[in-house]
């Protein structure tokens, strides 16, 4: 390295890419040119052209200015280090109100300076605790104010997924704090719902499969999407517009927040609290499905309810059409079974009066018997055949009238005289008598 | 208030029926009136599940106080789109 050095900074004459003994099978000088054209434009044109100036900084008379050497240094530094992972405990942490970090990472002998600068440190789900140990991604370069060389953090892991966790495990515990978290929070769902808003990306599998399960299983339900990006910068944000709006929407009764799997950096805006918020707020039941069965995000925590997969959400919030059927079908045999029990009672109860009834009538009609039989020797009694049996015989005229009175003979009329074993034929000799009544039997007879 | 409310109600006095019908001391004219409300909310049931397909739509400008949408297509299967109106 050093030979490099000094060829870089002290060769800047006839600086040419050749020129430099640079080991050219070396991995680690990607920008070996770059480095070799700063160099000369920082070491000759202040000095007015090449060729002129020889061997700069080798007296007092071409003394270097510090500028001039630490831009050097940081050319050669940049120059010779591709991006590089470095291990180290995290020590005096600063996140700057421009949104910089500053931090050393050391180990028990040594330190280095690191910066993280503002869009690089956005993307950090957390500051790493103190002490952590972590994992840094970046390039070397020095601080030429200082002349203080550091590292460039563009990525910053804990072991394993240690700041992921990290940054879960604070937001779930400021949300419990506020309980958001607590499960009697959770509200149930709608049996029924009129329209479903989903709140996704307007490209993604999760869309597919939430319409699809909702059409296939309740296709009268009406869907509406309040479209977002559901990964990267930003995300985080669009996904609280998008469920405030659809919430916004009079009637749309369940919400499902969802995306596909994807990589714990993918699903973090899941994880973030303004997120978890949004959805701890909304006025209507949420459901949330968020990358596959495995992934818990903080949005989980907070919602009514959280479905494994998006097709598994489709299926929480609508009923399916067959069971609803189904249950149509039972209350409807249920109705028929009621009515038919209902008509079977009348009958019984009808049979049973009717069986009272018929026995009453049997009874009456033996009792009826009875009496009649008592009776027949009165009427025996009464029959006028027995009268002629006693020797009374009974005048009837030709047509069968009994005659009964004086003024019923005419002379020489015939009649006949009814016996008890048959009928004589007669003739009225003679009539004789009185009677007030002559005139008017008569008239009768006549 | 919706229709799918109105299948929720229409099965709670379909089951408030049976019940009733169930019971003794209803006569058999007012029985009889029962079950036809019965059939009545059945074939009711019925038609709000045979109803007509739900809208798909997405929501624009939600940054507006006014809900504005228009039609989302999502290809939902290939027997949905056979289907499709």
């Amino acid at each position: 390295m050093s030979q490099v050095s000094q060829g870089s900074l002290f060769g800047a004459g006839g600086l040419a890419p050749g020129d430099a003994e640079l080991p050219e099978d070396d991995g680690e000088l990607p920008a070996e040119d770059l480095a070799a054209e700063d160099l000369a434009e920082g070491a000759v044109e202040p000095n007015g052209g090449s060729g002129e100036v020889v061997a700069p900084g080798r007296s007092a008379e071409t003394a270097l200015p510090v500028a001039e050497v630490n831009a050097a240094v940081r050319g050669v530094l940049e120059a010779s280090f591709a991006p590089l992972w470095v291990v180290g405990e995290v020590a005096n942490w600063r996140r700057v109100s421009s949104g910089h970090c500053y931090f050393s990472l050391r180990d028990e002998s040594a330190q280095i300076s690191c910066v993280i600068w503002r869009n690089d440190a956005a993307r950090l789900p957390t500051d790493p605790e103190e002490g952590m140990e972590v994992c840094a991604y970046g390039s070397l370069s020095l601080y030429e104010t200082r002349g203080q060389y550091q590292l460039v953090v563009q990525k910053l892991e804990a072991k394993g997924e240690g700041l992921w966790r990290l940054a879960f495990e604070r937001t779930r515990r400021r949300l419990e704090a506020e309980g958001l978290t607590d499960p009697a929070r959770r509200r149930p769902l709608p049996a029924l719902p009129r329209r479903v808003g989903i709140v996704t990306s307007r490209e993604g599998a999760a869309l597919h499969d939430v319409v699809s399960v909702i059409r296939r299983r309740a296709p009268w339900t009406h869907i509406l999407l309040s479209a977002c990006r559901v990964q990267g910068e930003g995300a985080a944000r669009e996904i609280c517009a998008a469920l405030e709006a659809v919430c916004r929407h009079p009637e749309v009764d369940v919400v499902v927040l969802t995306r596909g799997g994807g990589s714990v950096e993918d699903l973090w805006c899941f994880n973030e609290e303004v997120v978890a918020r949004a959805v701890a707020e909304c006025p209507v039941p949420i459901v949330t499905a968020v990358g596959h069965e495995v992934d818990v995000t903080i949005v989980d925590l907070v919602a009514d309810l959280r479905a494994p997969t998006p097709s598994v959400a489709g299926e929480l919030i609508v009923p399916d059409a067959a069971d609803l059927r189904v249950a149509v079908r039972r209350g409807s045999s249920a109705l028929a079974a009621a009515l038919r029990s209902r008509a079977r009672g009348a009958e019984e109860r009808a049979s049973r009066a009717s069986e009272r009834l018929s026995d009453r009538i049997v009874r009456f009609a033996e009792r009826c018997g009875v009496w009649l039989d008592g009776l027949g020797g009165r009427l025996e009694a009464l029959s006028p055949l027995s009268t002629l049996e006693r020797g009374y015989a009974v005048p009837l005229d030709v047509e069968g009238r009994v005659l009964r009175r004086l003024q019923m003979f005419e002379s020489g009329d015939p009649f006949r005289l009814r016996v008890v074993d048959g009928e004589v034929a007669a003739r009225v000799e003679a009539t004789g008598g009185t009677g007030a009544g002559a005139d008017q039997g008569r008239k009768t007879s006549s | 208030m919706s229709e799918e409310l109105d299948f929720e109600a229409t099965m709670a006095e379909l089951e408030r029926i049976v019940v009733a019908l169930d019971r003794e001391e209803l006569d058999l004219d007012e029985a009889l009136r029962l079950f036809e409300d019965g059939v009545g909310h059945v074939r009711r049931a019925n038609r709000l599940l045979e109803d007509v397909r739900g809208r798909i739509e997405e929501l624009i400008e939600a940054s507006s106080e006014e809900v504005r949408t228009v039609e989302l297509a999502v290809d939902v299967s290939d027997e949905e789109n056979a289907n499709a109106d």
